[in-house]
């Protein structure tokens, strides 16, 4: 095998140049009509709108279970994890936008993807973790003389999402090793 | 900064001139004709996006690659734990005036669909014959790093593709 020939071969391919025309053509109207946006895009507009969420329902969750007579500390406690979740969520929005695919290196990309599934990861299984217990306790808030009833419901429920949760989580796990791998790759040999 | 026209014109030059740079690019990180089809709208949508803030400090090929490469490390794996197995529809995308060239080109782009992702790029970057310092700068290498990796994996290649 002649790698100079094929070096060659490999520059003057241009056989599929007539099936991107129409492709191109297409596309150049949709992503004129902004009718296409990137994956980073939509990930930068769902954590925008999940930080903003956060932070407009702290006061609004505050307040309408003070007026439905739910404790103070538990409003508070409830009002702290929205709070919480908000500056996660903000934190992430940060990250994502971080990584700008024409402006950053391979390895720079890889670093920073690596950082954000990380991260992901993690405040992920806090807010799990977090939710379940606040959950808990404010069904328990709200049984009243002995009905736990509601109780056994809310804890199903939230056994339900954790293990829908766990299981997204063993994904996004098998992801990180995968970007670790190849982060490994181009550290190689420095 | 460019301006919104200098933008748009700066994509028709991409779309006429360079789109072969990205349909490889995305070729050869895609494992079915589907995936490619995303990747590329992908990639495009990244060079449509990011055109806004190229300066040109970098040539735009060098840009283009960058973009790219990067946009397909990071998403192909969504779809690479569903299709492990490689499949190159060779058949459309190489040049048929000669059989004996085409059959290597065929190993070869079995071959590098092979190699791992970083390795993919390097490759890629060297067939297209980018300087090291280009493929450093894509890369994030140090330049010694490309050249002693570059030769490791051509010998690989001749030596699997002479096996």
């Amino acid at each position: 095998m002649d790698l100079e020939e094929l070096k060659k071969a490999w520059q003057s391919q241009s056989a599929r140049l007539d099936r991107l025309e129409e492709q191109n053509l297409e596309l150049k109207r949709s992503l004129r009509r902004n009718k296409i946006s990137t994956n980073r895009s939509k990930l930068i507009n769902t954590y925008r709108v999940l930080t903003v969420l956060a932070f407009v329902m702290t006061p609004v969750i505050t307040v309408s279970f003070r007026m439905i007579g739910i404790d103070l500390w538990l409003a508070i406690l409830y009002a702290a994890t929205m709070l919480a979740l908000g500056f996660a969520n903000m934190y992430i929005y940060l990250l994502i936008r971080k990584i700008s695919p024409g402006e950053l290196s391979v390895r720079e990309v890889l670093k920073n993807v690596l950082n954000l599934e990380r991260s992901r990861h993690r405040i992920r299984m806090a807010s799990m973790t977090v939710t379940l217990i606040v959950v808990v306790l404010f069904i328990y808030a709200l049984c009243d003389d002995g009905d736990y009833s509601m109780m056994i419901g809310g804890i199903l429920g939230a056994v339900i999402g954790l293990i829908i949760g766990l299981r997204k989580e063993a994904s996004i796990k098998a992801t990180i090793r995968a970007i670790k791998a190849d982060l490994k790759d181009a550290l190689r040999d420095d | 900064m460019n301006t919104e026209t200098q933008r748009k014109q700066l994509f028709d030059k991409i779309l006429s001139e360079y789109s072969p740079i990205v349909d490889k690019v995305c070729y050869m990180y895609s494992t079915g004709d589907e995936q490619h089809k995303d990747l590329y709208q992908e990639c495009m949508a990244n060079v449509w996006q990011g055109l806004r803030s190229f300066r040109g400090d970098a040539k735009l090929s060098t840009w283009l690659y960058r973009t790219c490469i990067n946009t397909c490390i990071t998403c192909y794996r969504r779809t690479q734990r569903q299709e492990s197995n490689v499949s190159i529809d060779n058949a459309t995308m190489l040049p048929a005036d000669d059989s004996s060239r085409s059959q290597d080109l065929t190993i070869m782009y079995n071959l590098i669909a092979s190699l791992s992702p970083v390795d993919k790029a390097l490759i890629m970057m060297w067939l297209d014959e980018k300087s090291y310092d280009e493929i450093s700068e894509v890369t994030g290498m140090p330049r010694n790093t490309v050249a002693s990796r570059l030769r490791r994996i051509k010998s690989r290649l001749v030596e699997l593709g002479n096996s």
